[in-house]
C-alpha cells in the first residue's frame, strides 16, 4: 500500500489563508491503513482546523468527509461541483484525482506521501517496492534490492554490511544479507553465481508519468480522445 | 471547565469518589470503556465545546485491563497536547493521568495541576 505521514498542522494552516469553506477529505484505503488519513484522522484534522478557526477568528466553515478511495473518481461524486478548499488526507495520487474532479476547488495536501510499503509490527511502516517497472524479485528471493538496499545494489552486499545490518543505519537490516540468507534457506544459492546486469531504467522514472494500459479493459483511442478532451 | 475522559474501570470510580467529596464543580466526567479508546477528534471537539483543559484518566501502566490501552492513551495525550498548541491554545492543556480506582486523591491532584495550567494562561487563551 501507499505509506504517508501526517503533515505538521502549522504547515496545513499556512495553506488555508483566504479559504472560507474547507473540506477535510479522508480516504478509507491506504492512508487509513497507515493511520494518517482515514475517517478518524480526517475528523481529527477537521476538529483541529475548526478549533484554530474559532480561536483565531478565521471564519472557516470546516467539515470532513471520508470516501472509499480518493484515487478513483467514481467514489468522488459527493464532491461534485465543490469550489472551496479540500485538505486531502489521501495520498498524492488521491489529492490529484480530487483536483481533477473538482477543477474549481483548491486542493491542498494534509499528508506527505512517502512510499510503497507494508506494516512492520504495530504502527511502523517500511518501504518495500520502488516501482522500478521491471521486477526482479524472482532473482532475489522475493526481497527487493532496489527499495530495501540503501544503494539499490543489484549484486550486493556492499562492504559496509555488518552483522546483518546496513551501514547506513543499524536499525535497518541489510537487504543483501537477507537475500543471501533467504536464497540459502531456499537452496537457490546458485542464483548468486549469475551477475545481474545493469538495469534498463526506462520503465522507471525517466520518461515522465508512466501509463499502464490494460489491453482488455482500455478502449484505446476513445480513451485518448476523452483524456485530451476532443 | 476541565473535561476528564475516564476509563470505566479505574478513572470513573476514582473520579466519582473525588467528586463526592466536593470542590470539583468545574470537572466534567466522560466515561469511556478504556483510556485508549478516546478519539483524538473527540478531545479536540471538547475544546470547541468550551473545555479549558482535558485529562485522560486511565489505569496504571502495566495494570490496564486492555493491556496497552493506557500506554496508547499516554502517547496520544502527548500528540494531542502538541496539536492543541498548534491550533492556538497555550501549553499543557491535555494531560494523561494514570491511577487505580482507589486513588481519588491522585485524580484531585491532577485536576488541581490542570487548574494551575489554565489559571496561569487564563481561560481558553
Ligand atoms: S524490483 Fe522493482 S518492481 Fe520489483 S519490488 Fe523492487 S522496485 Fe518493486
Ligand atoms: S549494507 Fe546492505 S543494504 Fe546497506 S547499502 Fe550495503 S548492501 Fe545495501
Amino acid at each position: 500500500m501507499i505509506i504517508a505521514e501526517k503533515k505538521p498542522l502549522p504547515e496545513v494552516l499556512g495553506m488555508l489563508e483566504g479559504s472560507s469553506e474547507v473540506l477535510v477529505l479522508g480516504c478509507r484505503s491506504c492512508t487509513a491503513i497507515c493511520l494518517v488519513g482515514g475517517e478518524r484522522e480526517a475528523m481529527e484534522t477537521c476538529e483541529a482546523l475548526a478549533l484554530h478557526s474559532e480561536i483565531k477568528d478565521k471564519g472557516w466553515k470546516v467539515r470532513s468527509l471520508t470516501v472509499e478511495r480518493a484515487c478513483e473518481r467514481e467514489f468522488l461524486t459527493p464532491l461534485n461541483g465543490f469550489k472551496g478548499t479540500v485538505v486531502s488526507m489521501a495520498c498524492g495520487v488521491g489529492a490529484q484525482v480530487v483536483q481533477e474532479h473538482c477543477p474549481d476547488a483548491r486542493v491542498v495536501p494534509g499528508v506527505n506521501t512517502s512510499n510503497m510499503g507494508a506494516p512492520e509490527g504495530t504502527g511502523t511502516f517500511v518501504e518495500r517496492c520502488a516501482g522500478c517497472g521491471d521486477c526482479i524479485l524472482h532473482l532475489t528471493a522475493g526481497i527487493c534490492p532496489i527499495a530495501r538496499c540503501a544503494k539499490s545494489l543489484l549484486n550486493g552486499p556492499c562492504g559496509g554490511s555488518q552483522n546483518g545490518r546496513c551501514e547506513v543505519s543499524p536499525d535497518t537490516p541489510c537487504a543483501w544479507d537477507q537475500i543471501v540468507k533467504a536464497l540459502e534457506r531456499q537452496g537457490r544459492l546458485d542464483l548468486l553465481d549469475a551477475n545481474i546486469p545493469p538495469r534498463d531504467w526506462r520503465p522507471s522514472r525517466n520518461g515522465g508519468p508512466r501509463r499502464i494500459v490494460n489491453a482488455e479493459a482500455s478502449p484505446g483511442d476513445a480513451q485518448r480522445r476523452w483524456r485530451e478532451g476532443e | 471547565m476541565i473535561v476528564c475522559y475516564c476509563c470505566s474501570r479505574s478513572g470513573v470510580p476514582a473520579a466519582l469518589s473525588a467528586l463526592e467529596e466536593g470542590g470539583l464543580d468545574d470537572v466534567i466526567v466522560r466515561e469511556v470503556p478504556c483510556a485508549g479508546s478516546v478519539e483524538r477528534w473527540e478531545v479536540l471537539r471538547s475544546f470547541r465545546q468550551g473545555a479549558e483543559g482535558v485529562l485522560i484518566v486511565g489505569c496504571l501502566l502495566e495494570n490496564c485491563a486492555h493491556h496497552y490501552g493506557s500506554e496508547v492513551a499516554a502517547r496520544r495525550a502527548v500528540l494531542l497536547e502538541r496539536t492543541v498548541q498548534d491550533a492556538g491554545l497555550s501549553k499543557g492543556r491535555v494531560a494523561m493521568v494514570h491511577l487505580a480506582e482507589h486513588q481519588p486523591l491522585r485524580f484531585r491532584r491532577a485536576v488541581e495541576e490542570m487548574r494551575a495550567v489554565i489559571g496561569t494562561a487564563g481561560g481558553q487563551a
